[in-house]
């Protein structure tokens, strides 16, 4: 499979992608445990569109993390179908996978390779050319400020750090979707400023980011629209104006209390 | 008392997956031919180590009987089946001790490090019950039988058997405890564990040349020679380890006064010494177990030009197998040491007892009979059957298996890559008994070959259908990487699956030898296995790309 970059050049930042056009469209989309006894994800639609930022709400168990597993195919759904920047996630995982920059709650990175090691590898595998791979690095590096101790085996780095080395490492392939599950979790406040920065930014050039929080200012800040799931049902999904005025309070908090009681 | 009994449980339910396997197989009822054919796979090993060691138990009780001393069967037996532990599972301690995944979560509770320690070494002790029902119930058994005893006995011979783990694996844990205490960095903390692993070897290199200095065959009657000389056997060894001699005693002499006093002394040690560990734990033991978790203050500079360089997804892929192969002291000394040990332990006879002229005497028997030869292959394969890597290809990545299957690389190049790295690993591991057997056997090039060829094909089926077992029953949810390998089931059933193929191997060069010439039968052989090698290649690729996407982590 020959990674295609040029829906994404590093180079070139115009938006290359209609406002319209759906990058994430989930369709009846459901997810049982435990032999269908336990429905985590229940018949859930939703669609993202190009230069959107998405918030993906919910309480603890609501299934925000098994839907977010489905859209990046770690994840098969029982029911109902998936596409990423127009592509079957199920028919065609690795071409999605080209589009996609996943960060998971819990950083998944080898302790036992060193940072550079593991970003090399991520970028190999992703095939970013050479020297793309060093301007990106080292411009996301430096954001994140973790460039002097990327030649440390990462069994030596921080939560924090393992964090931000595991958003380089998504990131590094300029994926036009970016799918962040709690990725505030353990950043500093730099950090974190940062990489919403990054997410606005991302969104401007006509791309996509979902991404789940527990914190609703971020959301309320950020997100052009939210969606909160409960007991594996969407129960409401809109700008938070909309969401505002269908009901009637002030604040996200109040309206996700009431909604998820 | 209770908050140490609550982590027991718990530490017991998580390192077993009890509640795992409880609600995988009692609740949801899948998969239930694994329970069965993990029963049937490790009956079949018990079984077989069993008899050996029976009539191993058998040979030394009469050589005691006929020195009048036939408690000699167990005060041997418990002194190799000490240094058997010892030797053994000082890595498994180090694992189990020092690279759990709960280490955080228990030293933020409010535990001492003692109920830690106590846990995590109840867990390697019961652990041992498994090796002392082939080891050491067969001459307990067999001197129950031969001294005719009673119930007294049966109930001794339990407490002991119970306890003895204590002897040989409190040492290892102090030993273990210190050593890692000194630690101060995890690269520190990895390469004391490889130095351990080694000082492990090394003894068991030593007790080899000592067993092989002694005449082949008549290893009991030299025994029995050896001890006339040096008098009464029992006083002997006790002055050089005691609680052998205790435990002895307490059982040839069950019911008696003598007995109980010999079973206080050997259960006071035993106390004393799991005492003395708790104390040294209490003391170091958080020391090793969290240094180097705080953030490295000093950074490498990378900034070489190699540092950018691109490689393919393939490369990548076999650079990421190499690296954290290499870099996982418990993956590397469950791996290494056979390369080591085998043609050490094939050379040992020939040092000590100048067998040399022996295998001389073998070259007519090989020009005549040149399927002879195979046997090196069926070596080979045997101790790549052994070698942990391939039925752990897939486990071995543990939870962080979701990275594989994120990343944009085919499912069928991710499995190739960790064919011909497994492939490589395995073939090299085997390869000094190959060169071995070559030099010692003069064969000719052509020879070489030839067996070259066949050994790296069934090397090659060996890998693949150890890659395939992986991937039917995966283990990724393991808390130290020791389970990965070595307390992995996978590992069990390839070492069965390798005998099995042998077996039908051995079966068909028979055959062969029956019905056509030897080069003949080389040839056709040669095709037969590469044939399934290759067979097999291609099908754990499409098993992968069937299977890969569907492991839920």
């Amino acid at each position: 499979m020959k990674a295609d970059f040029d829906f994404c050049p590093m180079q070139s930042r115009e938006p290359i992608l209609r406002k319209d056009k759906a990058m994430i469209e989930l369709v009846g989309v459901s997810k049982s445990y435990a032999k269908g006894k336990v429905k985590a994800v229940d018949d859930v639609s939703q669609s993202v569109k190009a230069g959107e930022i998405f918030g993906f709400l919910g309480p603890n168990g609501a299934g925000k993390t098994t839907t977010i597993k489905m859209i990046v195919g770690l994840l098969q759904p029982d029911a109902g179908s998936i596409s990423v920047a127009g592509i079957d996630v199920q028919k065609e995982p690795l071409a999605a996978k080209f589009r996609i920059g996943y960060v998971p709650d819990q950083p998944h990175v080898y302790d036992r390779l060193t940072g550079i090691e593991y970003l090399n590898f991520l970028a190999d595998v992703y095939q970013v050319p050479e020297k793309l791979r060093k301007k990106r690095i080292e411009h996301l590096l430096d954001i994140f400020n973790i460039k002097d101790a990327i030649g440390d085996l990462v069994q030596s780095y921080s939560h924090g750090m393992k964090q931000k080395l595991a958003l380089t490492g998504a990131l590094l392939h300029n994926p036009p979707v970016w799918i962040l599950d709690e990725p505030m979790v353990g950043l500093d406040p730099r950090s974190s400023f940062l990489l919403k920065d990054l997410m606005a930014e991302h969104c401007r050039q006509g791309y996509t980011v979902f991404f789940s929080t527990h914190i609703l200012e971020v959301a309320e800040r950020l997100c052009d629209r939210v969606a909160i799931i409960n007991k594996g049902k969407i129960i409401a999904c809109g700008t938070l104006d909309d969401i505002n005025k269908d009901h009637e309070k002030e604040t996200l908090e109040n309206i996700f209390l009431e909604l998820t009681e | 008392m209770k908050p140490f009994l609550a982590l027991l449980k718990v530490t017991f339910r998580n390192y077993f997956g009890i509640s795992v396997m409880k609600q995988k197989y009692l609740v949801e009822k899948k998969d239930l031919w694994q329970p069965i054919a993990a029963v049937v796979g490790i009956g079949f090993i018990l079984v077989f180590f069993f008899s050996m060691s029976m009539m191993f138990s058998k040979g030394l009780y009469y050589v005691g009987q006929m020195l009048g001393e036939p408690a000699l069967v167990l005060v041997i037996s418990f002194i190799a089946i000490a240094f058997f532990i010892f030797i053994f599972d000082i890595g498994t301690i180090i694992s189990v001790f020092y690279f759990g995944r709960d280490n955080e979560l228990l030293a933020a509770l409010p535990l001492k490090p003692l109920h830690v320690l106590g846990a995590r070494f109840s867990l390697v002790m019961v652990s041992q019950y498994l090796v002392q029902l082939v080891l050491l119930l067969p001459p307990l058994f067999i001197f129950f039988q031969g001294e005719g005893l009673g119930a007294a006995y049966i109930f001794l011979a339990s407490v002991i058997f119970l306890v003895f783990p204590v002897l040989p694996l409190v040492p290892a844990a102090v030993l273990s405890i210190l050593i890692m205490s000194k630690a101060r960095s995890k690269r520190i903390k990895d390469t004391f564990t490889i130095l351990t692993y080694v000082i492990s070897l090394a003894l068991a290199i030593g007790i080899q040349f000592f067993m092989q200095s002694l005449p082949q065959g008549e290893e009991l009657s030299s025994l029995e020679a050896m001890l006339q000389t040096h008098g009464a056997l029992l006083s002997k060894i006790g002055s050089s380890f005691p609680p052998a001699i205790w435990a002895a005693k307490s059982l040839a002499m069950a019911g008696s006064i003598e007995g109980l006093l010999n079973l206080g002394l050997f259960l006071s040690l035993t106390a004393a010494l799991v005492a003395l560990m708790l104390v040294l734990g209490n003391k170091y033991f958080y020391r090793g177990l969290f240094a180097g978790e705080e953030v490295a203050k000093k950074h490498r500079v990378t900034n070489s030009t190699k540092t950018w360089s691109r490689s393919s997804p393939f490369k990548a892929l076999l650079l990421r197998e190499h690296r954290l192969f290499l870099r996982t002291p418990v993956f590397l000394m469950n791996v290494l040491p056979i390369a080591v040990i085998v043609p050490i332990f094939m050379l040992i006879p020939l040092l000590t007892q100048g067998s040399l002229h022996e295998v001389v005497s073998f070259y007519p028997f090989l020009s005549k009979y040149p399927y002879l030869k195979l046997g090196i292959v069926g070596f080979m394969t045997f101790i790549a059957g052994t070698i942990p890597l391939s039925p752990s290809a897939l486990s071995r990545e543990g939870k962080l298996f979701t990275l594989s299957q994120l990343i944009p690389v085919s499912p069928r190049e991710q499995i190739r890559a960790k064919f011909w790295y497994t492939l490589i690993v395995n073939f090299v591991c085997t390869l000094p008994i190959f060169v071995l057997s070559i030099i010692l056997l003069h064969l000719t090039w052509l020879d070489a070959l030839m067996l070259g060829l066949l050994s790296l094909s069934a090397v090659g089926v060996i890998t693949s259908l150890g890659i395939l077992i992986d991937s039917e029953r995966p283990y990724f949810d393991w808390e130290d990487p020791q389970r990965a390998v070595k307390n992995n089931l996978n590992v069990l059933f390839i070492m069965l699956i390798s005998m099995i193929f042998l077996a039908i191997m051995a079966g068909i060069c028979v055959g062969l030898y029956l019905i056509v010439p030897w080069w003949l039968g080389y040839s056709l052989l040669l095709l037969l296995v590469a044939s399934i090698s290759a067979g097999l290649y291609f099908r754990i690729q499409s098993i992968a790309e069937r299977k890969y996407r569907y492991y839920e982590l």
